[in-house]
């Protein structure tokens, strides 16, 4: 059998019924990539205000931010995979 | 573990359904290949990383390591919470798993009785209800590792704002250099990937650790039936079987199958046993190549105990031709060859051909080198009979068990198969579960057998008139 013969079937026989979890677990995906760059972005302003221009008023702010960043990439990264976890045994 | 599964004990083998073996070979053996594979070898990588990493974290500022390191065991406390979880977890989907593989074995073993009783929409809901038992269990492992990920993620967030902030708060005072808080930010975020690692590692310990708790005593299990300190090698000259007083029990709480029982089967005779199903006939043939073991008595060959004979010298020289004929997924030849591997194939052809095979045989289109399928699925009743005849032919053994067959076959098949026993019997010490009138007429001797007790024996003739029990079987169960 052709492979997009075989990527058809498997989409209309087993993953179109999931539709919605798999596109859950896209959105959470899309959640875990933009907490990830968050994340590189925030040491940009740690970087030039805290430790070059040794400006203390997002002492707190930035810690905050960061804390914030990880907690929703590891959330949505759990999200992510149980969603996906639950297809994957649905379709067994 | 194969290897432990094929010396077991019949006893072991008979006490739990095959799938759960085959789940056990599967499963478990998987988990605990992939803890002493990905497993040590992550284990050492991620601690060596880990410890050159700390060592630099101290390099740079040893106030900052030790703020940071906090997160280690906070983070093992989470792991081995978790890998508690997945342990048990794990114990669970196996046993699922279990029940499914016996349940499949099952389902193709029996599906021609599903067939004809209709059973398809039955069989479907068990399916899925235990396919659906061992999802929940495969999706509670999976979310139990993936739960992991939130928390070490937020962890690291913790670690890295505190960094940050005491950093500012250092730099402030200019105690901190840049270079300095670059090279532990470094150090400090390559050292999280291995903490990760290794907290994962630790499901995985655990779900191999429980996989070995089960499969460990499996292998470790010491065969009851194993050759006396003073075991010597079985000669076999006459052939001649006695049991004085055999007692057997298959558990402690089941009454007893055999009790006290005496036979002498002559040297190169053959002597038949009847009774009812249950009377302990069957149990009589097993207790001869040792598959179990008489609790009371003794079994003698040629006056030698088989309990102090070589178990290996025993069974070289018994053959077993039983009721349900067992044949493997292999050519003709190689199921004929079974009984002796370096047999050449002119032996094996004058097997067949004493054993009737060679007719059928030449009708297949591979002759010898034809695959027969699982259990012979491919030849009738009959054939598969023959082959099994023409195997216990190449083993040219002393003494023959034969469970023979109920069911009853065409005349000129029974002729081809009686013939072929015939010459297989001939002057070996043949004991026969006797169904046939023809068997009967051509035994030395008859043993009556009735609830585990020996209660006539001699010829059919004198039988019939001493022996209401035998009549009795004899009017009712014998194939005239």
């Amino acid at each position: 059998m052709e492979r997009t013969k075989i990527y058809k079937r498997l989409y209309h026989d087993y993953s179109k019924k999931f539709l919605d979890k798999i596109l859950l677990s896209a959105f959470f995906s899309v959640l875990v990539a933009g907490s990830t760059s968050a994340i590189a972005w925030l040491l940009d302003p740690a970087i030039k205000k805290l430790f070059i221009d040794k400006d203390q008023t997002l002492i707190i702010f930035i810690p905050l931010m960061i804390i914030f960043a990880f907690a929703t990439k590891g959330v949505s990264l759990y999200l992510a995979k149980s969603y996906m976890i639950s297809v994957a045994e649905e379709v067994k | 573990m194969i290897e432990s599964l094929i010396q077991a004990d019949t006893q072991i083998i008979d006490k739990k359904h095959s799938g759960k073996f085959i789940s056990n070979l599967i499963y478990d053996v998987t988990h605990i290949t992939n803890l002493l594979s990905n497993g040590i070898l992550n284990l050492f990588k991620d601690s060596v990383t880990l410890i050159g990493l700390l060592f630099v974290m101290f390099f740079q500022n040893w106030k900052l390591a030790l703020i940071s390191i906090v997160m280690i065991p906070l983070a093992s406390l989470f792991a081995k919470t978790l890998g508690k979880r997945i342990g048990k977890v794990t114990t669970e989907a196996q046993e699922k798993s279990g029940f499914l593989t016996s349940y499949l074995v099952e389902l193709f073993k029996n599906h021609k009785l599903i067939k004809i009783f209709q059973k398809e929409k039955y069989e479907k809901n068990r399916a899925h209800d235990h396919l659906n038992e061992l999802k929940e269990k495969n999706k509670k492992i999976q979310t139990v590792f993936v739960r992991m990920s939130p928390i070490m993620e937020t962890l690291t967030g913790f670690m890295i704002a505190i960094l940050i902030f005491y950093s500012g708060k250092l730099m402030a005072q200019d105690e901190l250099e840049i270079n300095n808080f670059f090279s532990f930010l470094a150090a400090m975020m390559l050292a999280y990937q291995p903490v990760r690692a290794l907290s994962n590692l630790n499901m995985v310990i655990s779900q191999g650790l429980s996989a070995a708790n089960r499969i460990l005593p499996i292998v470790d299990n010491e065969n009851l039936i194993q050759d006396a300190s003073n075991a010597k090698g079985l000669l076999v000259n006459e052939g001649k079987i006695i049991f004085k007083n055999v007692s057997f029990y298959y558990e402690k709480n089941e009454d007893e199958v055999l009790k006290g029982i005496n036979l002498e089967f002559l040297g190169g005779k053959m002597t038949s046993l009847v009774g009812l199903s249950g009377s302990g006939k069957s149990t009589i043939l097993n207790l001869i190549p040792r598959f179990y073991d008489a609790q009371s008595g003794d079994i003698k060959i040629d006056d030698q105990s088989i309990y102090e004979s070589k178990i290996k010298s025993l069974r070289s020289n018994i053959s077993l031709v039983s009721q349900e004929t067992t044949l493997f997924d292999d050519t003709i030849m190689n199921n004929i060859r079974y009984a002796k591997l370096n047999a050449t194939d002119e032996e094996v052809v004058a097997a067949a051909r004493l054993s009737h095979c060679e007719e059928f045989i030449n009708n297949m289109p591979e002759k010898y080198e034809t695959l027969i399928g699982e259990n012979g699925v491919r030849l009738s009743g009959g054939e598969k009979q023959r082959i099994s005849i023409a195997r216990a032919m190449m083993k040219q053994s002393p003494i023959i068990l034969l469970d023979e067959a109920t069911s009853s076959l065409d005349a000129d098949t029974e002729f081809k198969i009686q013939n072929a026993l015939k010459i297989l019997t001939e002057n070996k010490t043949t004991i026969v579960i006797a169904h046939r009138l023809s068997t009967i007429l051509n035994s030395n001797n008859i043993y009556v057998i009735d609830k585990g007790k020996v209660v006539a024996d001699g010829k059919h003739d004198e039988l019939m008139i001493k022996s209401e029990v035998y009549k009795n079987f004899y009017d009712k169960q014998i194939q005239k």
